[in-house]
């Protein structure tokens, strides 16, 4: 049966083992339910970490990560919400700014030329490969400002919209989601492992026309400093931590595995940190163990998940780091 | 790997699994561990000392063996004759050397021949009425009833009838506690007509879910995830009554704001006379085996901290653990794959890729050959940056080359990055700006761009040399037998692309020295005997 469209990962149906669509296992639907609540979470006002201990931790972290952006997206929208203040905001660009202009599902890199008023109305003109475009006030959120790490030099490309971001968040969202970066989550963990998490194909809410992977709604990437449009980085747990070129600060880290926790959990102090800690792994009680030195120094206890009635199969405990 | 549906059937295991306890009575091997505990015990020190120690040595790990290995006292895999043969000369001398224990002597001289020659079996004989209970029925061989009624003979496809839901055996493990007892407790229980998985903990890691494990031992035995990442319905624990377990931590986490599913039944109510069962399990002589192992010898030598690893062959190797040193392991599993691991996190259980020969460094020695007459000059190179980094640190102090070498342009200089860079197999930095960087802090700038492009030839050689050992080896692994390398713990691979670089040694961790040691370069990654008594208790 086909349910409504999906608000956010929970709401997601699985592809079962007996080619069945079916509701998110409880475990499935606790871990995403935790990259809700910290994805609503600003870490700048206070930092939480959670840890999370499960049979096994296969597609954990991808859950959580992928919750985390959906959840993010939807309060903290990287679509500024006012056409007007972002029509004055396009207009005080320089000439030959880098902008990108949506058109359904192309986007055009092109450059600012700059404002002008005809008949009465103010435009802004761009320049595009092999034309001007005149962009009233009304049409301004489809302008984006060159958010990408390196400017792209002018042309047009049609996006691909993977059919389950697009039933998540509705066409024209979806395309303005995908043409731009932010770090919303760093997974750190073995890289393999995760890639084939987040590309498995079973999501969807209940038909096969909008079945899509994890990735296509945490938009994953590995290098971001190449990458145009992403929300989740993957780095491994076996490199080092200033081996990873980070575009900014990330929101939020999840720790794939007690041994990724402990040797990189004093990276990043400034985000969300989930520890995922597999039972069935060697590094279990190493992680535990780390976990439990910053309990000991923490700054306050939490109750961000408290609502929250994870399964009898998963213990979690929180609380609030020292800065 | 584990689909969504293979890891929420583990999930819905751990939330809801059972256990039994099976507790074995045998009169005689009660009398040998007690008789034993008390002989230890009245011995104190002196059981570690030049007289008794082989002999103690020996009583231990018989008192171990017979309580951990579910075959006949008799099998050879047991060991009791061995124990016999290097117990019994002393335990006979022993109304020379201590006439007050030699009445204790003499009993646990005869109880031990007496179970070296006995064909009993309890503890097998607990395994197989555990499976039968758990559905795991003996299949009779050829052709038998039993598994033709309930799953249908081979080659039978009725045409006429409707089809029946196909009735699928049920998944079930006997777990025993060392992988090298794996292969001989397999081979009697399949003798015995029980076609079952027989695992080691390592091993139980990667299983998916099962509906019945019957495990060997108690509890206390066992690595915390056997309970704490339960892999089936429902599991039985068969072990002697002598043995008391301990409770487990049903949770994990500090501060815990669910609780988890504990499964565990409480142990039943202790017999008369009992032992605490972690008081039985071997302990490896960490001192006496560091005695064993080289030490640096040479006064020049480069010295690095490692980890001591004792190997499945009886073997011995160091490892650098110094930060960021990695070795190849093999993942021995329904697919075989090798990768690079970091040292830190190799211990009991992993499998470890050795050469048995020349320099352990057998990557470099590869790659050597895959650059051909150029390696030479290109290793001077290599040698050349990384011995003037090592010497600014020696001269300058960590903190001081880190600062000269940011005001240089460095990116990623800090004290643990610029150590791990001086290190004499590092080939170069990450980033080009900091490889830069430690050239002009040499005096070298102009050369800078000539050795960046330098390097980059041998990480690619390096690089190409890790793929090719790890396809090959992969290969060749594959064409073996991994379940038997699984349940022996070792094997050798000549790997035919790379002859001349020595043999690939393939060994399961035994055990991992708890402290580190300061080695030299050299005697790492090379492996050395070990005296099998040291580490087996």
């Amino acid at each position: 049966m086909i349910s409504p469209p999906p608000e956010q990962v929970a709401d997601l149906q699985t592809f079962g083992p007996r080619n069945t669509w079916c509701a998110m296992p409880p475990w499935a639907h606790f871990l995403a339910a935790v990259g809700e609540r910290l994805g609503t979470l600003d870490p700048s006002e206070k930092t939480i970490t959670v840890g999370i201990s499960v049979p096994q931790r296969g597609y954990a972290a991808a859950l959580v990560s992928a919750s985390l952006v959906l959840a993010r997206e939807r309060i903290e929208p990287l679509d500024p919400g006012d056409p007007a203040a972002h029509f004055d905001r396009l207009c005080s660009l320089p000439t030959g700014s880098a902008v990108k202009y949506l058109m359904g599902k192309k986007v055009s890199s092109c450059r600012v030329i700059g404002p002008l008023q005809r008949d009465g109305h103010r435009l802004l003109a761009l320049q595009l490969r092999n034309m001007t475009a005149y962009i009233p006030v009304k049409s301004a959120l489809k302008v984006r400002v060159g958010e990408t790490v390196a400017a792209e030099p002018m042309g047009s490309k049609t996006i691909r919209v993977p059919p389950l971001l697009e039933l998540v968040l509705g066409t024209t969202h979806a395309v303005s989601f995908l043409t731009a970066w932010r770090a919303d989550c760093l997974v750190v963990g073995t890289k393999t492992h995760l890639q084939e998490d987040f590309a498995d194909e079973i999501f969807s809410a209940g038909d096969d026309a909008h079945r899509g992977s994890l990735r296509d709604i945490a938009c994953v990437t590995e290098d971001p400093q190449n990458g145009r449009r992403f929300r989740v980085i993957l780095a491994s747990a076996s490199g080092y931590p200033d081996q990873i070129a980070l575009p900014e600060p990330p929101r939020a880290v999840v720790f794939d595995g007690g041994a990724a926790f402990s040797r990189w959990h004093d990276a990043w102090p400034d985000a969300h940190h989930v520890a995922l800690i597999d039972r069935g792994q060697a590094a279990a009680e190493e992680g535990a163990g780390v976990f439990s030195e910053s309990f000991v120094r923490r700054a306050a206890d939490s109750n961000v998940l408290d609502s929250l009635q994870p399964p009898p199969s998963v213990e979690y405990s929180e609380f609030e780091a020292r800065r | 790997m584990k689909t969504f549906a293979d890891i929420g059937a583990l999930y819905d295991v751990a939330a809801s699994w059972t256990s039994e306890r099976r507790l074995i009575p045998h009169p005689e091997a009660e009398a040998f561990s007690r008789t034993v505990n008390a002989f230890l015990g009245k011995l104190g020190d002196a059981s570690e000392e030049a007289f008794w120690g082989e002999a103690c040595r020996a009583l231990r790990r018989a008192r171990w063996d017979i309580a951990a290995i579910p075959l006949p006292f008799s099998h050879e895999e047991v060991g009791l004759a061995d124990a016999v043969r290097r117990a019994s000369p002393r335990l006979k001398a022993c109304a020379n050397v201590a006439p007050a224990l030699s009445e204790m002597a003499e009993q646990i001289d005869g109880l031990l021949r007496g179970l070296a020659e006995s064909g009993d079996d309890p503890l097998g004989d607990a395994v197989r009425a555990s499976l039968e209970e758990r559905g795991a029925l003996p299949v009779p061989s050829p052709v038998g009833a039993i598994p033709d009624l309930l799953y249908g003979p081979a080659g039978y496809a009725p045409t006429s009838a409707p089809e029946l839901p196909k009735l699928e055996p049920p998944r079930v493990c006997v777990l025993v506690l060392r992988a090298r007892n794996v292969r001989a407790v397999r081979e009697v229980l399949s003798s015995d007509g029980f076609s079952v998985l027989v695992l080691d903990p390592q091993r139980l890691r990667t299983e998916g879910a099962l509906d019945s494990m019957v495990a060997v031992g108690p509890v206390a035995w066992y690595p915390p995830h056997v309970v704490l990442s339960p892999k089936a319905t429902c599991a039985h624990f068969c072990y002697f009554a002598w043995l008391r377990d301990v409770p487990q931590p049903a949770s994990l986490l500090v501060g815990t704001r669910s609780s988890l599913h504990d499964g565990l039944v409480p142990a039943p109510a202790p017999g008369t006379w009992t032992i605490e069962a972690r008081d039985l399990v071997p302990k490896a002589n960490w001192q006496a085996i560091l005695r064993a192992a080289p030490r640096p010898g040479d006064g020049q030598a480069e010295i690095v901290r490692a980890s001591l690893f004792v190997l499945a062959p009886g073997e011995g190797v160091y490892l650098s653990c110094e930060d960021g040193a990695r070795a190849y392991v093999a993942e021995i599993g329904s697919a075989v794959s090798v990768r690079q691991e970091p040292v830190a996190e190799i211990g009991p259980g992993t499998f470890l890729v050795i050469r048995t020969e020349g320099d352990g460094d057998y990557i470099r020695a590869i790659a050597d050959r895959l650059l051909g007459t150029k390696a030479t000059a290109l290793r001077a190179k290599q040698d050349r940056w990384s011995a003037q980094l090592r010497e600014a640190l020696e001269v300058m102090g960590a903190e001081e080359v880190v600062r000269e070498l940011k005001k240089a342009g460095a990116t990623h200089a800090s004290v643990s990055n610029v150590r791990r860079w001086s290190e004499r197999e590092s080939i170069r930095t990450r980033d080009p700006a900091d490889f830069f960087a430690i050239l002009k802090l040499a005096g070298r700038e102009h050369e800078a761009q000539d050795d960046w492009g330098a390097m980059g030839e041998i990480h690619a050689a390096h690089v190409g040399a890790g793929q090719r050992v790890r396809s090959l080896l992969v290969k060749e692994i594959s064409k073996g037998d991994a379940e038997e390398l699984a349940g022996r713990g070792w094997a050798d691979y000549d790997v035919e692309e790379i002859e001349g670089e020595g043999t690939l040694r393939v060994s399961r961790v035994e055990a991992r020295s708890p402290r580190t040691v300061d080695v030299a370069i050299h005697q790492t990654r090379r492996l050395f005997e070990l005296d099998r008594d040291l580490w087996q208790g």
